[in-house]
Formats: structure tokens, C-alpha cells, sequence
């Protein structure tokens, strides 16, 4: 347990092996045996390793799920992401997923959605066709927006996670713990972004093991498909047009899609040329939504981890402030809203 | 006489104006250091308040800290905080002031002796360190926030039934 604390909060800090030996003035390899748990560090190294790592030795014995099993997906072979940004990716999902997993230890594992989706199946003749498939293994209409994709997801059984983590080349990463699968993202991303991600991060999921859908830009391209189909793109938009703002914006608002997705969703349906795609990037640029597009949607949060702890406070199975411990929050936030009488 | 403490005790004291009291009490009161500092922070500089009406910060030896690890992984419900008093009280041998559900049964199951909100407020009576009339008081603020404070309602009633009968 606080192996793992050590090496999650030492990644968090961005700190090398040798960066925290180096602090606390002992080998590389002793902190590598504490981290892998293979030796355990008495009280006074505990502090020692606490302060270097600008925590508290409360946090460094926070309670971590042993018996968990993580499948990890892959980052994408052009990623800027650190290889250490990539494992603090990685310990913050475990991390995440053992708090939530407490909650269902304590509730018993009934409280989940059975996960019961069918994988047995091959992605379609184009990316088109494979967005529709993916709709459908789903129980998403075939047309028209997916509506709160977070909680339909949910309900699926697949565990959203939005990771509060300071690192902006991260966006999304997926895998399964057990059986389970989860999709990760980047919490700092605006709704649309995030639900973007969220289904390229579904592509990869269910489509990955067909070689047409491994690349990102496929992936991306199915993506953009799922949240605007094609019939959809057609008949809100137009079949030919020159110009997107306007109208384009509240339709990317209906689909819950960024301006930017939009747009490379008109062209891809032959709804605008390259030439007016372009004219429509400069014009993005000049606005900075390139960079940062202003988010029009409210968040989708996802509810089944908060949800299942105030059920375990209100029913009287945890106090406020396990609850409070096992959501990271303080204990006033959830008092408020399990006793707003009290408050 | 010493006692380690939950936060759960001061907590809820403090929701009914009653803090003061707890350190009338013929004991000195223990908690980790960190649980003061970085757990009672709400209201802002509870814990320092604390500090200063007598509470005393204590760390965490080698034994306790490997006890307070085998407990959090032992007793999923309690918070790690609950875990350390539980292991401090244990190691040292001192009677655990906890109102928690959860912490008392770990507390039975260890073998740690436990004194709840109301067992305080008995003893602060029953050793004259308060007078009948706040002890009355307390008890109506305790039966007033039971469920926000998950105090045992009956316990209070009770109380309140034999401080009557003794007036009518």
C-alpha cells in the first residue's frame, strides 16, 4: 500500500528514482524496494519520504486495492506524452478505480451495471458503417444525437473516469479492470472534447482488433461519425454549403460536438469542399478555438462513483468522512448534500 | 488518565456549541498530529483551536504505523484516520473516544475499550464537571441533531425520560 502511494505521488510530482533518493539522501534501489513493496520503510522514513514528496504520511498509507487487476491500453505510438506522464497516467487510473472499487467492496459488487455488451463482432465496409455498428452494439438509435453519452455509458457498465490530473497531452486512455472496461479522460478538457475523446477511446475498445481501425485518424474519423452520422450531417446542415458558423454552431451544440468536429464532419460527409474546410480553419484560428474552443454544452459527469458513496453515508455504512475520503473531497461538500437540513 | 480521540467526538461537540466541555474532562486527549492539522479544518483553524483548549498532537511509531496499515486494510469502512486512532489506542493501550458506528465494532474486535459522545457527557456529569442543568442542555442539542450527528436517540431520550421523572 504504500509502495504504490510512494510511486503515485512521486509521478504526480514528476520526480525521477534517483530525483527522491537524491532528497531523502539514500540509493535509487531503496526507494525502488519500498515502491515495489519488497521493503517497507519504518515511521522516521516515512516522514522523510512524506516531506520530500510534499504530502502528508497520512496519504502516503492511503488504503489501496490489492486484489485489483488492470489491463491498460496503449498510448499511441506518436504521443507527446512522457514515458513517466504515461505511467502517472496509468497510477492515477489505479488509483481512481481502488476508490471506486472500495465503495463497491462495501455496497456489495451488485450495485454495478453488469457489463454485457457484445464484442464478437467486425467493424463495418467503411468508417461510416462502423460508426453505425458501434451505435448499435451500444443501444444508441441510429440517428440523431446520442443524447448524455456518459450515463447511457454508465449504465452500460463501462467505468468514466475524468482524471484531475495536470498534464495537457493527455486526453484519453482506455483498458479493463478484471472484466471490466473503463475509459479514462483528461477532467481539464471542455464537455465536447471530452466526449470526443470518450468515443475515440470506445473505437479503440470495440474496433481495435480490426487493422482498419488501429490508427488514431480512423479512430478519430469513426468518432466524429458516431456523435454526427451521416444522414444526420445531411439533412442538419444541408448537402452542399459554403459557410459554417451560424446555424453549424447550434447544430454542433444539439450533438454535443466541438465547432471543430463539425467542421471536419462537413467535410467528410462532401457537405463543404477543402477550400471552404480551410477558409473555416483560418477563420477558428482567428477566434483561438483551434487552441481553446469555448465550450457550449453542460459537463456530463459521470455519477455512479458519488452516487454509490452517498448512498453508503446516507444508508449509514461509512461515516461523512470516509465518504469524504474515498471521493477526495471535503467533508462539508458531501454533509451539504446528504444533510442539507443540517447545514 | 489519557484517551485518544476520533474526530468524529469533537465534531460532534463542535456542531452543538459544546467544545469547551470535552476538555473538562479528567484526561488528557490524544490525536495524531496529522489528523488535527489536516482532518479538523472546518471550521478554518478548528484543529489549531483544539490544540490550544488542550488537545495533544502525538506521532505515529513504527508499530503503530504497521498496525494502522493491517487496519485499513482490515476494516474497509473506517477512514484511514479512524484506522490511526484505532491503532494508536491500541499500541498505548488507552480507551478510544469515538461516536463512529464502524470504529466502535473494530474497536470491540480489537479489544480497545470505547467511550462514545454520550459516555463523555455522562462522565463530565458524573465527575461534577458539569452542572445538571448544561448536561440537560447538551442532551436536548445532542436529540436535536441526532441523525446529522448519527448519535443513538434512544440513549438520549432515555436520559431526558429520567432527568424528568426525577423533576415532575
Amino acid at each position: 500500500m504504500i509502495g504504490k502511494n510512494i510511486r503515485y505521488y512521486r509521478l504526480m510530482r514528476n520526480m525521477s528514482l534517483n530525483a527522491l533518493a537524491k532528497t531523502i539522501g539514500i540509493t535509487r534501489m531503496a526507494i525502488s524496494n519500498y515502491e515495489n513493496s519488497k521493503r517497507t520503510p519504518d515511521s522516521g522514513m516515512i516522514v522523510k519520504i512524506a516531506e520530500s514528496l510534499g504530502v502528508t504520511v497520512s496519504d502516503l498509507l492511503s488504503g489501496r486495492n490489492e486484489n485489483l487487476e488492470f489491463r491498460h491500453g496503449e498510448f499511441r505510438r506518436n504521443t507527446s506524452l512522457t514515458k513517466r506522464s504515461q505511467e502517472f497516467v496509468r497510477q492515477s487510473v489505479e488509483e481512481y478505480i481502488g476508490r471506486f472499487y472500495t465503495i463497491i467492496e462495501i455496497l456489495g459488487d451488485k450495485v454495478l451495471p453488469e457489463f454485457s455488451v457484445n464484442t464478437d463482432f467486425e467493424s463495418g465496409e467503411n468508417n461510416e458503417h462502423s460508426a453505425l455498428i458501434l451505435r448499435k452494439i451500444l443501444g444508441f438509435p441510429e440517428n440523431g444525437p446520442v443524447g448524455n453519452l456518459v450515463s447511457r455509458l454508465e449504465n452500460l457498465g463501462i467505468l468514466i473516469i475524468y482524471l484531475d490530473i495536470d498534464i495537457r497531452e493527455f486526453s484519453g486512455l482506455n483498458g479493463t479492470v478484471g472484466d471490466r472496461p473503463y475509459i479514462a479522460v483528461n477532467a481539464d478538457m471542455t464537455p465536447e472534447r471530452k466526449r470526443f475523446t470518450i468515443v475515440h477511446e470506445l473505437v479503440h475498445m470495440f474496433l481495435q482488433s480490426d487493422q482498419s481501425c488501429g490508427d488514431e485518424r480512423t479512430c478519430n474519423q469513426i468518432a466524429g461519425a458516431f456523435l454526427l452520422g451521416l444522414e444526420d450531417a445531411l439533412r442538419e446542415l444541408g448537402p452542399r454549403r459554403t459557410y459554417l458558423v451560424g446555424d453549424s454552431i447550434l447544430v454542433a451544440k444539439e450533438y454535443g460536438i466541438s465547432m471543430g468536429c463539425l467542421a471536419r464532419r462537413a467535410r467528410d460527409c462532401g457537405i463543404v469542399n477543402q477550400s471552404n474546410y480551410e477558409n473555416y480553419c483560418r477563420m477558428a484560428s482567428a477566434r483561438g478555438w483551434r487552441k481553446k474552443e469555448p465550450a457550449r454544452i453542460p459537463e456530463e459527469e459521470p455519477l455512479l462513483f458519488r452516487q454509490l458513496v452517498y448512498r453508503a453515508v446516507s444508508e449509514e455504512e461509512i461515516s461523512i468522512r470516509k465518504g469524504a475520503e474515498i471521493l477526495k473531497v471535503m467533508p462539508s461538500v458531501i454533509e451539504k448534500d446528504c444533510y442539507p437540513e443540517a447545514v | 488518565m489519557k484517551y485518544v480521540c476520533d474526530t468524529n467526538v469533537f465534531d460532534a461537540y463542535q456542531k452543538i456549541d459544546a467544545i469547551e466541555e470535552l476538555f473538562l474532562l479528567n484526561a488528557e486527549l490524544l490525536m495524531f498530529n496529522e489528523t488535527i492539522f489536516q482532518e479538523l479544518i472546518d471550521p478554518l483553524g478548528f484543529g489549531n483551536e483544539l490544540v490550544s483548549f488542550g488537545l495533544i498532537p502525538v506521532e505515529l511509531s513504527d508499530e503503530e504505523l504497521i498496525l494502522t496499515e493491517e487496519y485499513i486494510g482490515r476494516y474497509l469502512k473506517l477512514s484511514k484516520h479512524d484506522s490511526i486512532a484505532l491503532a494508536i489506542a491500541k499500541e498505548r493501550n488507552l480507551t478510544l473516544l469515538t461516536g463512529d458506528k464502524n470504529l466502535r465494532k473494530a474497536a470491540n474486535v480489537e479489544r480497545v475499550s470505547v467511550k462514545g459522545s454520550i459516555g463523555v457527557l455522562d462522565e463530565l456529569m458524573d465527575t461534577g464537571k458539569i452542572l445538571e442543568e448544561r448536561y440537560i442542555d447538551i442532551l436536548r442539542r445532542f436529540k436535536k441533531s441526532a441523525k446529522r450527528l448519527r448519535l443513538p436517540v434512544k440513549e438520549i431520550v432515555l436520559r431526558l425520560r429520567i432527568y424528568e421523572k426525577q423533576h415532575e
